[in-house]
């Protein structure tokens, strides 16, 4: 698993919700874990090796950049940080439960010749979800273009999924989108072909934290979206 | 600095289908005023466009290669290297010129921006391909998407085959003569991913792509020895097309 499989986790401003993911990799994976990198972009006196340093010794590498490069660009240097033909990425505020079956979730990825990117859920959310686009609205409606053994065949799902990492070096995050980035990376994933798809029988927790000055809603980047992808809205439906 | 008409070459190769070459050229002109066109022909002698079409021919520059079937990488190659301007516009033979071409337009773009080879759309086809190595360098795969983009011009790997290009870049690029077929990712992948020419596609502008299945043409089209060995060449085993539609070497 070590060598095959790393676990890449970009972190900000969240050192106790991190340090939360690295243990349950640890206590749900046991020697089967797989390799731990984690990337840093807060500030100095939010690190994650500052307030919990015992949780960072327990990670294969830790890098800590200059503040805020973002989630694509920090997502991005970890994909070119390792180079384990698959890596798994979810949120810092995610966690590996008995639900979750880490080896199984790869072993599947690995089984479906063609399954590029596969997700668990994320909490009870997390479905499959479709996109296309209609007079210039990106709609991500739930649904799937095929189901088959529990694994829902779709073009987006959440933050918590195993991929293979060539596939993911091809498309990559846009690192101008600090936020807004989930919907612009799996509509390009779609349009490039990538296969994606959802194991509905594996989840992991999500119970989302607001870290210090965390602010949801950046207009400016989902305008920058809108703009390259030239559409005036993205709808949930 | 400002493209003219009279500083392009058209460049096309054809083989064994003359009333295709015949009706790109007169397509040419009829949008065009006085363009020059290069044809390189390396069709067996009753099929040659100059001996189909004398009329047509005789407004361009017919290069009759002695040697049947030299394939398009060597046919194309001698186009480029007979022409004496200092851009050339390729074109396949089953392209047709229209007003959506909008050959101004593509002119500026070049003209302003730092592009080496800007391709326009062919009909549904021709949108912005990138070419990404996947298993450890051993599969090469071809998908749509983009670098960047500045409104309708998007920066990319690989075009279509209708481009315009400096004369000089592509004449010291060139297709490999070894390939008679299944030349353009090869081209547009030492293009890009090796030289690192600047490839983009003027995704507003158009050439109409009229497929022509001529009986003499398909077997020589369809000869994947020719993918297999381009493959080799740069050490892949494999290629995953844009479709998911994986080939091995």
């Amino acid at each position: 698993m070590r060598d095959r499989v790393t676990f890449c986790i970009k972190t900000i401003h969240r050192p106790r919700c991190c340090a939360a993911l690295v243990r349950s990799i640890y206590e749900h994976c046991g020697d089967r874990r797989p390799t731990i990198h984690v990337l840093d972009d807060g500030r100095p006196e939010l690190r994650f090796s500052q307030h919990c340093p015992e949780e960072a010794t327990m990670v294969d590498r830790l890098v800590e950049t200059e503040c805020d490069i973002g989630l694509s660009a920090g997502r991005n240097r970890l994909l070119d940080l390792g180079n384990s033909p698959i890596v798994v990425f979810t949120d810092d505020d995610h966690l590996v439960t008995e639900h979750t079956r880490l080896a199984e979730l790869v072993a599947k990825l690995d089984r479906f010749h063609n399954l590029d990117l596969l997700a668990a859920k994320s909490g009870k959310d997390g479905g499959p979800r479709l996109m296309h686009v209609k007079d210039q609205i990106l709609h991500i409606p739930e649904g799937a273009y095929r189901r088959h053994d529990f694994i829902a065949r779709c073009h987006y799902v959440s933050n918590c999924f195993a991929a293979y990492r060539d596939i993911l070096q091809a498309i990559r995050w846009d690192k101008q989108l600090k936020v807004e980035e989930h919907w612009d990376f799996f509509w390009r994933a779609k349009i490039a072909g990538v296969n994606v798809g959802v194991a509905t029988d594996h989840s992991f927790d999500h119970v989302h934290v607001d870290p210090p000055g965390y602010l949801r809603r950046r207009p400016e980047f989902l305008a920058i979206g809108k703009k390259k992808h030239g559409i005036q809205k993205v709808v949930w439906r | 600095m400002t493209i003219e008409l009279r500083d392009i070459t058209f460049c096309i190769k054809t083989i064994h289908r003359p009333w295709a070459c015949h009706r790109l050229v007169e397509s040419i002109r009829k949008h065009l005023c006085d363009p020059k066109i290069i044809v390189v022909d390396d069709g067996r002698d009753h099929l040659r466009f100059s001996k189909k079409y004398p009329k047509t021919a005789r407004h361009c520059q017919v290069i009759d290669l002695a040697e049947h079937d030299v394939g398009v990488g060597v046919g194309r190659n001698a186009a480029i290297d007979a022409a004496t301007t200092e851009y050339i516009f390729l074109l396949d033979d089953d392209h047709v010129v229209t007003p959506q071409l909008h050959l101004d337009r593509v002119c500026l773009r070049f003209a302003s921006h730092k592009i080496d080879i800007l391709g326009v759309r062919q009909g549904d086809g021709g949108q912005p391909l990138l070419l990404a190595p996947l298993m450890n360098a051993r599969r090469i795969w071809m998908y749509r998407g983009e670098h960047h983009r500045v409104g309708a011009l998007a920066w990319c790997d690989m075009s279509s085959n209708a481009f315009l290009a400096r004369r000089e870049t592509i004449a010291s690029l060139r297709w490999d003569p070894a390939l008679k077929t299944y030349e353009h990712w090869e081209f547009f992948y030492r293009a890009s991913r090796i030289e690192g020419l600047a490839v983009a596609v003027a995704t507003d502008c158009f050439v109409r792509h009229a497929h022509v299945q001529a009986k003499n043409y398909g077997g020589l089209r369809g000869r994947a020895r020719f993918r297999a060995m381009g493959l080799r060449k740069h050490g892949f085993h494999s290629m995953r097309y844009p479709g998911g539609t994986i080939v091995h070497a």
